[in-house]
């Protein structure tokens, strides 16, 4: 589809890196955050790979979200383009579909579907490059029933592997600190209109509502829910509601009190180092807007390619990247350190960022999944 | 007030922003047999003009609302000149395709003109709520409620009482017939189209600003304003407007007190059952074999 870089050859210094996203559709914004994030990340590294005599390629390949369209473009990647390394996909049902080829042709796949199916499928060439579902459900649920008080949570999905996991988790994680789910509640992919969902939540007046959906869809969600009455403070979302979304669709007055998670946030104290002040920088320049949720893990898995190409002594090819990406060697990004689990799953510290009055989020609460702990 | 109520409510509104969609749909469709699965992209556009006309051209709401219709109106115009008027009459299928093919087009030019982020559209109404009786309503969906009965109202009278609705459904009732008594067809279709993409312009920035304003609805949108427009019947504008209503509410009512993520579902098995009891719709009249 597109393709930029340092170098057209195909040397043997050259890394290759197809990225497989849905770069049209409803998902596309969070696809031009995520590609900033990995454009940010070969742009800061540039100097390294160059005193290593590595040039890089990256080349763009729309999945439209779908399948079929998926294991296409995943082909071309590796038959025409040669790829080292596949980015992408980002729907767990379009992950699903392309490990198997993925594991025929033998390149790694950092997938950013959160599916635990993807985990349990025995891939070989398999990289989740963000936590699992359950770090996000954890980190939102304990600040919302330890801290917000949330006894009744009616959770909001979308009917989707990636919502249908968000809810089971969420179940359990509220069964686990003495709260309750007492209503879910699934919508369409596509679906625009939610009146009757949010008259359906308001009427259960439960303390919380969390919204696990992607995108624009669940920022619609949110606004319809504030117009049947339901306040703010009660409203929390999981990494796919993007803040810059949010930030967009939602007035500042209408935000207060509200619970986004994000893996990135440039106001915790933490994450306040020079690499990361100079991600913000250098994202922001590209994109226009501050890093969120996307585009820190853009620059994450931008890193891990760039480590494991660093790594690599002799010709880059998909074998040599595949065997340095799945290094379980603990690495600081700009989320922190991040562990890449025996699972081959990123466990990526997460952060519960508040709302106040003025519309500003601010970080509350952070969590990191104990399995990076040990 | 009661669960029900606020459902009713809900399913009305919905209903009527259904049937101001599909306005456009029945003049074009009822005129000329035309098929526009594009249809929906002067709904979209609608909403992204606005976004430009207020944020770049720092103009108000409502002189965006007039102009963002008279532009559409106008695209319909360019569109019917260049592209719909060279099939006209010709196999249907391939008017499908095209129009398809068309609405892809314009989502993804749509795309890289204002970008794939989600975006919302700031009216002086869109950010108030309305609470009365205990019942919940954005303020924007109230007008486009109230707006969507003056609109079809005012189309209506246009249709029925002017020279150039006479016209129209001369044409509607017999093609040729109307053709052979004078009516010049490139003019009159120039109107239509006008009206059609005009009402839906307006339709979208209406309805839009209470919703967020993403690229990727044009095809649903179409789709699911020509079941409107089949179940109310071809050429019935209060036939849509009830139409609209029976899915609108339908919809809502399957998914307070049924199951969620049923609107699909539930709006084409409807069209189904319409179309198998009775196929000429609603409000339209049974035409002998």
């Amino acid at each position: 589809m597109s393709a930029c870089g340092t170098d057209s050859g195909n040397s043997a210094r050259e890394l290759r890196i197809g990225i497989l996203w849905p770069v049209s559709g409803a998902s596309a914004a969070i696809t031009a955050d995520f590609v900033a994030g990995v454009e940010t990340a070969l742009a800061d590294y540039k100097e390294q790979l160059d005193d290593r005599g590595i040039s890089t390629k990256v080349i763009i390949e729309d999945d439209q979200g779908t399948p079929s369209v998926a294991i296409s473009g995943f082909q071309k990647l590796a038959n025409k383009d040669q790829v080292d390394v596949v980015v992408g996909p980002l729907n767990s049902n379009n992950c699903l579909a392309v490990l198997p080829v993925a594991d025929r042709a033998g390149i790694a796949t950092i997938v950013t579907g959160t599916a635990p199916s993807l985990a349990e499928g025995g891939w070989k060439t398999f990289v989740r490059g963000t936590s699992p579902n359950r770090v996000q459900v954890n980190t939102l649920v304990e600040y919302a029933v330890n801290d917000g008080g949330w006894k009744n949570i009616v959770v909001i999905h979308q009917e989707t592997e990636y919502g249908d996991d968000l809810r089971d988790n969420t179940i359990t994680a509220a069964k686990e600190r003495g709260a309750e789910v007492v209503e879910t509640i699934a919508y369409a992919p596509g679906t625009t209109n939610f009146l009757s969902i949010a008259t359906k939540t308001k009427n259960r007046n439960p303390d919380g509502v969390i919204v696990a959906g992607l995108g624009g869809e669940s920022v619609s969600v949110i606004k319809q829910l504030l117009d049947a009455g339901v306040a703010s403070s009660k409203i929390g979302a999981y990494g796919g509601t993007d803040a810059n979304v949010v930030e967009e669709v939602i007035p500042a007055k209408d935000r207060d009190g509200m619970l986004l998670i994000s893996g990135f946030t440039d106001k915790a104290a933490e994450l306040q180092t020079d690499d990361a002040k100079a991600f913000v920088a250098d994202y922001q320049a590209r994109r226009g807007h501050k890093p969120q949720l996307y585009g820190a893990i853009g620059y994450v898995q931008g890193q891990m390619i760039i480590n494991a190409a660093l790594g690599i002594d002799g010709e880059i090819d998909k074998k040599s990247m595949l065997d340095a990406l799945t290094t379980r060697k603990p690495f600081q990004s700009v989320l922190g350190e991040v562990v890449l689990a025996d699972s081959n799953e990123l466990l990526v510290p997460l952060w519960v960022q508040k709302y106040d009055k003025a519309g500003e989020a601010s970080p509350v609460h952070f969590y990191v999944d104990p399995a990076a702990k040990s | 007030m009661d669960v029900l109520t606020q459902q009713l409510l809900n399913g009305a509104t919905t209903g009527m922003t259904l049937a101001l969609i599909a306005l456009g749909i029945n003049l074009i469709f009822g005129l000329f047999n035309f098929v526009n699965f594009a249809h929906g992209a002067f709904y979209v556009l609608g909403g992204y003009l606005a976004i430009t006309a207020m944020s770049s051209l720092g103009m108000n709401y409502w002189v965006a609302l007039v102009l963002v219709a008279i532009c559409c109106g106008l695209l319909g115009m360019v569109l019917d000149f260049t592209i719909f008027q060279r099939i006209l009459g010709r196999d249907p299928n391939e008017s499908m395709i095209l129009t398809f093919g068309l609405a892809l087009v314009i989502e993804e030019t749509i795309r890289l003109t204002w970008g794939p982020t989600p975006r919302n559209i700031r009216s002086p109404l869109s950010e108030e709520r309305v609470s009365f009786l205990g019942l919940y309503l954005n303020a924007q969906l109230l007008f486009a409620l109230i707006g969507s009965f003056v609109v079809i109202g005012l189309i209506s009278l246009l249709i029925a009482r002017t020279t150039f609705g006479l016209r129209v459904r001369a044409m509607t009732q017999d093609f040729e017939m109307a053709q052979l008594n004078g009516v010049r067809v490139k003019n009159l279709s120039a109107g239509v189209w006008f009206l059609g993409a005009a009402t839906t312009g307006l339709a979208g920035i209406m309805i839009l600003p209470a919703f967020t304003l993403e690229t990727s609805g044009i095809l649903p949108t179409a789709v699911m304003a020509f079941a409107v427009v089949i179940i109310g019947g071809l050429g019935s504008m209060w036939g849509s407007v009830v139409a609209g209503l029976l899915l609108g509410l339908s919809t809502s009512l399957v998914e307070a007190y049924l199951a969620t993520g049923m609107t699909d579902i539930t709006a084409y098995s409807l069209l189904l059952i319409a179309l198998w009891l009775r196929p000429q719709g609603l409000a339209g009249k049974k035409v002998a074999a």
